[in-house]
């Protein structure tokens, strides 16, 4: 199938056009004016669906007759809405007919799935939103505010000092005090890291060079000495590697634009005046970027 | 990887036929088999809610709850969404799972008549709650709806039938969500749904959790509670549980909750609500497919009420007692004893005795049941049970539910609860094999860490051990098991517990255990033991602590941890141990006082307090029990 068939616009202007022309077919002056209330066969036929839907049975005839009965009286009174104009200032109608509009043209965009080079194409165009967020292997030795009180900070220093000494190094297996989380950590995300030590901690963490023992770095429980083996910075996985979400970003983005894109071909139908003229410009231009 | 697999062809050719079925469930028994066997064990908690509702619940929508699934996750793993009134909202630290678990009855009922659909709004019910909701008249159609599901008058026109395409539908969109959302190792989004069953508006809910994929779970559509394809009694529940997993290979279990609703109703001593004994087949289903309990959330916490643990002083938190969940029907005292989770333990022993089998022997773990789409638990970033009680300067004052019964304020909501996982990763399987053997706790909404560990030998030395929680494994059980079977010379058991507070969070005040037991007369016992606390604080000549002091700053919505211990850690021993008497205990942990959300709005709004509303609140973590059978 050709492109422009898929085209949901298309879809749109062809069924407005179809509404147009069944407008004025029943807007014709003759019906109009016309008095009569048909309840044809189809119409009938439609109630002993509606209600076999909903009860699973056949209406008895007292029952279709109950039904008949309340269209007319529905359509009776609808008319008279009608002609005392009871449709123009009202709130709920208003909204219910112009939200019917939408959910005619809301679901008409699933059609067509993108091809790969659409997603490639989508995926370089919005790095930010697939990025993986960097990871970090690290080992830590904890020193406890609540047990070391006021020297928790000396206590960091110089066993920041024993840690690195080339000499005679400690071993960090031992130095510190426990900590229920462990020790070695290897690849984490920001968020991971967040999640144990605090985001302060994690921000700090970015901050410091690889291969020798930092710090003294503050988390909520005290002071860590901190080894990072390894740091990968942020990277883009391949499209192969998140296809799915490229999809539904792509499916969701696509829905979007062609329902702005509707509402600008709408819109464009009208001369609107905002009565402040520089609100009514700027009202303008949003809807037409959106 | 080319070259091994190569290398390894002649040897896996020589591999043995694959073992047939029966004989690997020898191996593996139960659902979860031991996960520390050669693969390590749980060093991580994962957090995450198993029981948030978006638009697509009846009463959420109905409340003006305009989030659907997509938002509830997004939120979940981060992101900032806009709330339903406007609200921009975010979560201080994203969640690590999430199970969304919508009402069965009527899924996707409200999306569609917000949207008007015809089929709807030809019934004159329909026509009039969507004409109602549109004049801003949501909160009492909300409440009318609830009312009239509650006393299971809804009229048939407006029930989507589990076989009706709106209802396949509602389902397959839920799945389609969590399959969207689910990223193993990073977020896990559990395939999930709540059987809200009430008689006579006594709650008797269920959230149903799937270990699987749509590929199993879009076999069945979500079990519903009226009849003839629904029903409101657990018995069938767990009889359409057994025929998923039967007919899928699926994995399935039930999470009950607000039991403080259920008018004494959720955990029977002698009969089921329709007057039924228990017998062998309820406490074993029972057992086998809730092997947890939703203990706190926004509905009031669950864990004991004063009346049933009058020695407590912290039993009386956050309590909702004025009736069943409409509060059609006013609570009485005798009711509580079915309602609680530590009662209810303590039943469990009882019933165990007489029928062989205990039907309560649960984990715990807290949700939120929000109906906002918004999972939040904490005290400074609370958006209220649903869309009417989202942040603004006058939702203390509401009353959240009027009747006979009396009245419930909108300031009585509970800003809890999370469920928190000892899990060797990230993902479906590793989460919910952790609940099904219940290495899992509930907090209030804090994000403490809480081991506890129970076996026969544990000493201070293993407190000390720079990984104590090796020697929790390999000398004892975790959270939610069974004591190993006594030797000869042990005396009493042991209980390594210890705690970190929440890394941003406020410091720990005390860690307790609460023993409960089975005496030789058949008559239950309960006792509350501190065991580790902050400072230098001694009991005193009745055994009873100090407390630790209030540091809140009610004008300013503000604490400090200049009191508390932001670790406390210690190896405990049952001082009162009787070898031939059933037991379980479990470990509460509680923070120092902080600010509750009530008094957070107050500042933020510059509004007054209500008068009754506490200013202060006391977050704690409820472990899941460890069990002591004697003999075994």
């Amino acid at each position: 199938m050709k492109r422009w068939l898929q085209e949901p616009l298309l879809h749109f202007l062809l069924i407005g056009a179809a509404l147009f022309a069944l407008f004025y077919q029943v807007a014709d002056p003759e019906t109009v004016s016309d008095n009569r209330i048909v309840i044809s066969e189809q119409d009938i036929d439609r109630m002993i669906t509606l209600f076999e839907r909903k009860l699973q049975r056949l209406p008895t005839e007292q029952e279709l007759n109950g039904l008949v009965e309340a269209h007319i009286r529905e359509e009776v009174l609808y008319r008279e809405a009608l002609a005392m104009g009871l449709d123009q200032d009202d709130t709920i109608v208003r909204r219910r007919m112009a939200q019917k509009v939408e959910f005619m043209f809301n679901d008409l965009v699933d059609a067509a799935e993108p091809t790969d080079e659409e997603l490639q194409q989508y995926l370089d165009g919005n790095p930010d939103k697939f990025i993986e967020s960097a990871r970090t292997s690290f080992i830590h030795v904890y020193l406890s505010a609540d047990e070391r009180g006021d020297k928790v900070m000396t206590d960091a220093q110089q066993l920041l000092v024993a840690l690195n000494s080339k000499q005679n190094p400690i071993d960090s297996d031992t130095a510190g005090d426990p900590f229920m989380f462990g020790y070695t950590f290897d690849a984490q995300s920001d968020h991971q890291i967040s999640g144990m030590f605090g985001s302060d901690f994690a921000t700090s963490l970015a901050t410091l060079a690889a291969g020798s023992w930092q710090g003294p770095v503050a988390s909520g429980y005290g002071l860590h000495l901190v080894y990072i083996n390894d740091r990968t910075e942020p990277w883009r996985p391949l499209l192969s590697e998140i296809r799915d979400s490229v999809l539904y970003e792509v499916l969701a983005e696509r829905r979007q634009l062609a329902n702005s894109a509707f509402y600008k071909t709408l819109l464009e139908r009208y001369d609107v005046i905002v009565e402040q003229p520089l609100m009514q410009q700027s009202l303008v231009e949003t809807e037409l970027t959106q | 990887m080319f070259a091994f697999s190569l290398g390894s062809y002649p040897a896996w050719a020589q591999l043995p036929p694959p073992p047939d079925k029966q004989s690997f469930a020898d191996v593996y028994t139960g659902k979860s088999y031991s996960p520390y066997a050669g693969r390590g064990f749980p060093s991580r908690v994962y957090w995450g809610d198993t029981h948030l509702h978006t638009a697509m619940s009846f009463d959420a929508g109905a409340f003006g709850n305009r989030l659907g699934l997509d938002e509830a996750y997004q939120f979940a793993r981060g992101d900032e969404v806009v709330s339903s009134t406007g609200v921009p909202a975010k979560l201080s630290r994203p969640l690590d799972w999430l199970m969304v678990a919508d009402h069965s009855d009527n899924m996707g009922f409200f999306p569609d008549l917000l949207a008007g659909s015809q089929h709807l709004l030809s019934d004159p019910t329909g026509r009039d709650w969507y004409d109602r909701i549109q004049a801003g008249e949501g909160v009492d159609v909300a409440l009318e709806i609830i009312g009239l599901f509650s006393q299971g008058k809804i009229p048939d026109s407006m029930m989507y039938s589990p076989d009706s395409m709106p209802y396949k539908s509602a389902w397959q969109a839920t799945i389609k969500a969590a399959e969207k959302y689910n990223d193993p190792g990073k977020f896990t989004a559990f395939i999930g749904y709540e059987w809200t069953s009430l008689i006579k508006g006594d709650n008797l809910h269920r959230v149903v959790m799937y270990r699987d994929g749509a590929d199993k779970a879009s076999q069945m559509v979500a079990y519903t509670t009226f009849p003839p394809l629904g029903s409101p009694n657990p018995r069938d529940l767990w009889k359409w549980m057994s025929t998923y997993e039967e007919k899928t290979g699926g994995d399935v279990l039930a999470i009950a909750h607000n039991g403080n609703l259920s008018n004494g109703i959720m955990f029977p001593l002698h009969e089921q609500y329709d007057g039924k004994n228990l017998d062998k087949t309820y406490v074993t289903e029972r057992a086998k497919w809730e092997p947890a309990y939703e203990v706190t959330q926004i509905k009031g916490d669950g864990e004991t009420h004063p009346f049933l643990s009058p020695e407590d002083e912290f039993a009386d938190y956050e309590t909702w007692d004025l009736g069943n969940l409409d509060a059609s029907v006013a609570k009485t005292d005798g009711m509580l004893a079915g309602e609680y989770a530590r009662e209810a333990l303590k039943r469990g022993l009882a019933i165990e005795k007489k029928l062989g089998t205990n039907p309560y022997k649960f984990g715990m773990i807290g949700s939120t049941d929000s109906h906002t789409s918004l999972a939040t638990a904490q005290e400074d970033n609370f958006f209220g049970k649903h869309s009417g009680y989202e942040p603004g300067p006058e939702r203390m004052t509401h009353p959240f539910m009027t009747t006979d019964a009396g009245t419930l304020y909108a300031w009585q909501q509970v800003s809890s609860g999370l469920a928190a996982v000892w899990a060797t990763e990230n993902t479906r399987e590793s989460i919910f094999d952790a609940i099904a053997r219940k290495e899992i706790y509930g907090t209030t909404g804090s994000r403490m860490a809480v081991r506890f560990f129970g076996g026969w030998e544990f000493t201070e030395q293993d407190i000390k051990n720079r990984q104590p929680a090796f020697s929790g494994y390999s000398k004892g059980v975790p959270m939610g098991g069974d004591l190993s079977k006594k030797p000869e010379n042990a005396r009493s058991p042991t209980f390594m517990v210890f705690a970190l507070r929440d890394p941003v969070g406020a410091n720990l005040d005390r860690i307790q255990i609460i023993k409960g037991w089975l005496d030789d007369k058949g008559k239950t016992h309960e006792k509350v033991y501190d065991v580790a606390w902050s400072g230098e604080r001694k009991p005193d000549t009745n055994g009873k602590l100090p407390p630790v002091g209030n540091t809140v700053d009610v004008k300013n919505a503000n604490w400090t941890n200049t009191i508390g211990a932001s670790e406390l850690a210690t190896v405990w021993t049952d001082p009162d141990f009787d070898p031939k008497q059933k037991a379980f205990y479990y470990a509460r942990v509680i923070e120092i006082p902080t600010p509750r959300w009530s008094t957070y709005d107050a500042f933020r709004y510059g509004v007054e307090l209500p008068k009754d509303a506490p200013t202060a609140t006391r977050e704690r973590a409820y472990t899941s029990p460890i069990w002591y059978v004697p003999g075994s």
